[in-house]
C-alpha cells in the first residue's frame, strides 16, 4: 500500500520536472550567438565580432541590439567600439587584437537593469609561424649498417599557438614520408638515409594562422657523415724499443666511404696528447707503426676517423688502449761521488762510493746491476778490480793513492756508457773561494767564486748538522760552467746544514770549501742555563754552556745577561757569542741577585732559566783583617795585663 | 655529337658518373650482404644454380667494347627498370609470405630497391644530358608469377639478386668508361636509333 503511493508520488514528481523544463526551455535556450565562434587571430590585426539575437529572445521584455554590452573577461568594452547593425545584430570592432583577451562575451541589460549573459566565445591570439632558418643536418653512424640523419633548425619566434613542424625530404623522383619531431620543435631524426643520391630537405611549420617553409637544403648524405670510431684497437711492441704498432678495425665499409685517420698518444700519467702527423694517416688503413717513442715506457693510444677527402665530420675518439715499448740500453751512466774516511789511519782509506739511480728516461728499462771498476792509477802494474752490485753504493778499503772509478749500469738489453770519477791521492788542485748561501723561494742557493783553471764539474755536498743524528751526506753534480745552484733535496727550515763545494778537474780535485747555512732561521728553542762559578763580595763569575745545534735554530749572534736584586732594576750586559764565562762586578754585598741569560739569532732571542745567588758579606781577607787585629789586640791586652800584674807583684 | 657539351653539362655528367659509380659499388656490397640474408631466411642452398631470370638482360655483354656510351646507358636503364619491378614483386611476396613487413630481410630489400630506383634515375639524367632522353617505361611488366610454386619463386629471387650483383659491377665499369674525357665516345657515331 505504502509502496504504491511512493511510486505514484515519484511519477508525479518526474512529470512536473519534465513539464517545468519544457516551460523554462525558453530561458535555458540561448538568446543569441556570436560569430565567429572560437576564432584564432593574428596578433596586432583588427577583428570584428557580431552578436546575433534570436527572434524568440526578443519577446522576453524588450531586448534590442542597442542594449548589448560587450565584455572582455569582466571588463566592459568601450561603447565607441560597438556598432548596431540592425535590431538584432550588434558588432564590436577591435583595431589591435593584442588588447583582446578570452572570453569575449555578449551581454544584455534586460528589464530591471539586470545584466544577463547571452553568449561567449574563446578568442585565441597568436602569430603565424616564421620561416624556419639555419637548417642543418648530420648523419650519425649508429651501427655498421645504420645511418640515421638528424636535422636541426631554428623554429623562429614564439607564436603563442600550437605550431607543428615537419621535416620533409625527397629525391627528384621519389617522395618519402615526413619526419615528425617528438617533444621538440627544432629537430628531427630520419631513421635511415641512402647515399650517393642528392636529397632535398626542408622544414614546414604550420599553425591555425598559416604555414611557412624553410629554404631547402640539397645534399648528398655521404657528405655529412659522422662515422663510428674505429674499434678493437690493439697495441703491439716490436723489435725496436722506440716503436709500437697499432691495429684496429674500421666500422664503415670501403663501399660506403674511404677513411682517413688521426692518431693521438700520451705517456700514462701525463695529460699532454701528442698527435701523429695527420698527413701520415691520411689514407685508408687498418694499422700504423708509431715511431720516436721512449723505450720502456707505457703509452695510451686513441684513434678517430672521417671521410678521406675531409668532407663530413670526425668520429669520436676511440676507446683508449695502452702498450709498453721494449727496453733499450741505458743512455747515460750514473753520476758518482765518494766519501773518504781516513780516521783509522791516514795511509789506508775507507772509501764509500755512491752513485745516483738513473731516471726512467735514462735507464730505458729495469737496471739489473751496476758494474764498478776501480783502477789504481798510481801503480800501473796492479790490474783493475771489478765489482758487480745491485745497490747504489759500495764501500772499499784502499791504500792511499789515485784511483779511477768507473760505473756502468746494466739492464736486460745492454750497458750504459761508463761514468768516471777520479779520486786523487790528495785534493791538491785549486779550490773554489767565497762559498756563500742565500735562501730564495723556499730553496737554498749556494754560490762560489770560480777558480782560475778549467773546471770539469762541481760536486756540492750537504748534510744536516744535529746532535741527535749523524750528518748524512747528500750530494749533487753541477756542470763546470756555473757559479751557483739551488740544492736539490728536502732542505728543512730552522736546521743547520753543512755545505761543501768541490771542484773536479780532468786530472785532480780541489779541496772542499765548507759553509754552514740555514734555509730559514728562528729564535732559539731554549735559552742558555747560567750558573755561578765563583761568587765574591762585589763580583760573581757566571758560566754557561753553548746551546746545542738543535736548540739554536740559527746562528747565535750574541748573548745578553740580565741581573737584578729583589727590589732593584734589571741590568743588561751584552756578551760575545763565543764566550762561556763572564764576571759581573760592582755588585752590592750580601744581596740576593737573580740572573738570567738570553741567546739571540737574527730572528729573535730566548731566555734561559733564572739563577739566584747571594753576594758575600765580607770580601776576601776582610774577615782576616778584622779577626787578626782583634786577636792581636786581645793578645796584647792580655800580655799587658800579665806584665802589669807581674809589675805589681814585684813592688 | 651531343649538343649539351657546355662546361656545366660536362660537370653534371662527371658528377652523375662519379656518384653513380659509388652508388653501384655500394649497391653491389649491399646486394652481396642481402644475398646471404636471403639464402638464410628463405632456407636455400647458397650454391644452388639458377636458370637465367626472365625479363632481365644478362650483365655479361658479348660485344661490350663495340658499344657506344649511349647504348650502354640504354642497356643499363632497361636492366635497372626491370630490377625495380622484380624487386618490388619480391618485396611484396616476402611480406605476404613472412607476414611481418619490417623484418631485416624486408628492410634490406627495401633499401636495395631504393638504390636501384635511384640508379635508374641517375641513368635517365645521363641520357637526358646526351640529349637523347630516356625511353618511356614500357607498359608490359614482368610475367605474372602465379604459376610458380613457392620454391620456384624463392629460386627466382635468388637469381634476380645474383644478376643484380653482376649488373652493379658492369654498371660501375660502364660509368667509368663514360666519364673518361674523350670526345665523341659518349654519343652514337651513326644517326641510327638505338633499340
Amino acid at each position: 500500500m505504502f509502496s504504491v503511493w511512493n511510486w505514484v508520488a515519484h511519477g508525479l514528481y518526474l512529470l512536473l520536472n519534465v513539464c517545468s523544463l519544457e516551460v523554462s526551455g525558453g530561458l535555458v535556450q540561448s538568446c543569441g550567438h556570436i560569430i565567429p565562434e572560437s576564432p584564432v587571430l593574428a596578433l596586432g590585426s583588427n577583428f570584428t565580432a557580431l552578436c546575433i539575437l534570436n527572434e524568440s529572445c526578443l519577446d522576453f521584455g524588450n531586448i534590442y541590439a542597442n542594449q548589448i554590452i560587450w565584455k572582455i573577461k569582466n571588463r566592459v568594452v568601450p561603447k565607441e567600439q560597438y556598432r548596431e547593425i540592425n535590431r538584432t545584430v550588434s558588432s564590436v570592432t577591435f583595431n589591435d587584437t593584442s588588447l583582446l583577451a578570452t572570453p569575449l562575451t555578449c551581454n544584455i541589460l534586460a528589464d530591471g537593469q539586470i545584466e544577463q549573459n547571452i553568449y561567449g566565445i574563446t578568442v585565441t591570439v597568436g602569430l603565424p609561424p616564421e620561416k624556419p632558418t639555419n637548417l642543418s643536418c648530420i648523419v650519425y653512424q649508429v651501427s655498421r649498417l645504420t645511418y640515421p640523419m638528424n636535422c636541426t633548425w631554428n623554429p623562429g619566434r614564439h607564436t603563442f599557438l600550437d605550431t607543428h613542424f615537419r621535416l620533409k625530404y625527397r629525391w627528384p623522383q621519389e617522395n618519402f614520408p615526413d619526419c615528425i619531431p617528438k617533444d621538440v620543435n627544432n629537430s628531427c631524426t630520419i631513421s635511415d638515409v641512402q647515399f650517393f643520391v642528392n636529397l632535398e630537405v626542408w622544414v614546414e611549420a604550420a599553425n591555425a594562422l598559416g604555414k611557412a617553409e624553410s629554404d631547402p637544403l640539397v645534399l648528398d648524405p655521404i657528405e655529412i657523415v659522422k662515422p663510428l670510431s674505429p674499434h678493437n684497437l690493439t697495441v703491439n711492441s716490436g723489435i725496436l724499443p722506440t716503436v709500437l704498432k697499432l691495429s684496429w678495425e674500421n666500422r664503415i665499409s670501403a663501399a660506403v666511404m674511404k677513411l682517413k685517420f688521426n692518431i693521438r698518444y700520451r705517456i700514462v700519467g701525463s695529460t699532454n696528447w701528442i698527435q701523429v702527423p695527420p698527413e701520415d694517416t691520411a689514407s685508408p688503413r687498418t694499422s700504423f707503426s708509431v715511431q720516436g717513442l721512449r723505450p720502456y715506457t707505457e703509452y695510451v693510444f686513441s684513434i678517430r676517423c672521417m671521410k678521406e677527402d675531409g668532407v663530413g665530420y670526425w668520429s669520436n675518439w676511440s676507446e683508449e688502449k695502452t702498450g709498453v715499448t721494449t727496453e733499450d740500453k741505458p743512455s747515460k751512466g750514473p753520476p758518482i761521488w765518494r766519501i773518504i774516511d781516513t780516521s783509522h789511519s791516514p795511509a789506508s782509506w775507507t772509501v764509500h762510493l755512491m752513485w745516483k739511480a738513473l731516471e726512467p728516461f735514462e735507464a730505458n728499462g729495469v737496471i739489473l746491476r751496476y758494474e764498478v771498476t776501480v783502477r789504481a792509477k798510481s801503480s800501473l802494474s796492479s790490474p783493475p778490480e771489478k765489482y758487480s752490485v745491485n745497490t747504489t753504493n759500495l764501500t772499499l778499503k784502499l791504500l792511499n793513492g789515485t784511483y779511477e772509478v768507473t760505473v756502468i749500469a746494466h739492464n736486460s738489453v745492454g750497458a750504459s756508457p761508463p761514468s768516471v770519477l777520479l779520486i786523487p791521492a790528495s785534493n791538491s788542485k785549486a779550490p773554489v773561494k767565497n762559498v756563500r748561501t742565500l735562501p730564495k723561494d723556499g730553496k737554498l742557493w749556494v754560490g762560489w767564486t770560480v777558480p782560475n783553471s778549467y773546471v770539469l764539474k762541481y760536486v756540492i755536498e750537504w748534510c744536516l748538522v744535529s746532535n741527535s743524528s749523524d750528518c748524512v751526506i747528500e750530494w749533487q753534480n753541477e756542470p763546470g760552467n756555473v757559479q751557483g745552484t739551488y740544492l736539490k733535496g728536502d732542505i728543512k727550515p730552522f736546521k743547520c746544514y753543512l755545505i761543501t763545494v768541490y771542484p773536479l778537474y780532468a786530472d785532480g780535485q780541489g779541496s772542499g770549501q765548507s759553509v754552514k747555512a740555514y734555509l730559514q732561521q728562528d729564535r732559539p728553542s731554549k735559552g742558555p742555563t747560567v750558573q755561578t762559578k765563583k761568587v765574591g763580595k762585589a763580583e760573581a763569575v757566571l758560566t754557561w754552556n753553548h746551546l746545542t745545534v738543535d736548540e739554536q735554530n740559527g746562528f747565535i749572534r750574541s748573548y745578553t745577561i740580565f741581573y737584578k736584586t729583589v727590589d732593584g732594576n734589571e741590568t743588561a750586559v751584552t756578551v760575545d757569542p763565543s764566550k762561556t764565562e763572564y764576571t759581573l762586578s760592582s755588585l752590592t754585598s750580601d744581596t740576593l741577585y737573580t740572573v738570567r741569560m738570553m741567546a739571540y739569532t737574527d730572528e729573535g732571542g730566548r731566555s734561559g732559566p733564572d739563577f739566584t745567588f747571594t753576594t758575600q758579606k765580607f770580601g776576601k781577607g776582610e774577615i782576616e783583617a778584622i779577626v787578626v787585629p782583634v786577636c792581636l789586640a786581645f793578645l796584647l791586652i792580655v800580655l799587658l795585663g800579665v806584665l802589669f800584674c807581674f809589675n805589681k807583684r814585684d813592688l | 655529337m651531343a649538343a649539351a657539351d657546355s662546361p656545366s653539362a660536362a660537370l653534371r655528367r662527371r658528377d652523375l658518373c662519379s656518384r653513380g659509380i659509388r652508388l653501384a659499388g655500394k649497391m653491389r656490397s649491399d646486394v652481396v650482404d642481402l644475398l646471404d640474408t636471403y639464402v638464410e631466411r628463405q632456407g636455400l642452398d647458397a650454391s644452388a644454380s639458377v636458370a637465367a631470370v626472365e625479363g632481365v638482360p644478362a650483365a655479361a655483354a658479348e660485344r661490350w667494347d663495340e658499344q657506344t656510351g649511349t647504348q650502354r646507358l640504354l642497356e643499363n636503364l632497361a636492366a635497372y627498370r626491370a630490377f625495380r619491378t622484380l624487386l618490388a614483386q619480391m618485396l611484396e611476396e616476402q611480406r605476404e609470405q613472412l607476414g611481418d613487413a619490417d623484418t631485416a630481410l624486408g628492410r634490406a630489400l627495401a633499401a636495395v630497391l631504393l638504390q636501384v630506383s635511384a640508379f635508374a634515375y641517375h641513368l635517365e639524367e645521363l641520357l637526358r644530358l646526351e640529349s637523347r632522353g630516356p625511353p618511356s617505361e614500357e607498359g608490359a611488366g614482368p610475367p605474372p608469377l602465379s604459376h610458380l610454386t613457392l620454391f620456384e619463386k624463392k629460386l627466382r629471387g635468388l637469381g634476380v639478386l645474383r644478376e643484380l650483383a653482376q649488373w652493379a659491377v658492369r654498371s660501375a665499369r660502364d660509368l667509368r668508361q663514360l666519364s673518361k674525357p674523350s670526345p665523341g665516345s659518349s654519343s652514337a657515331p651513326s644517326p641510327a636509333q638505338s633499340p
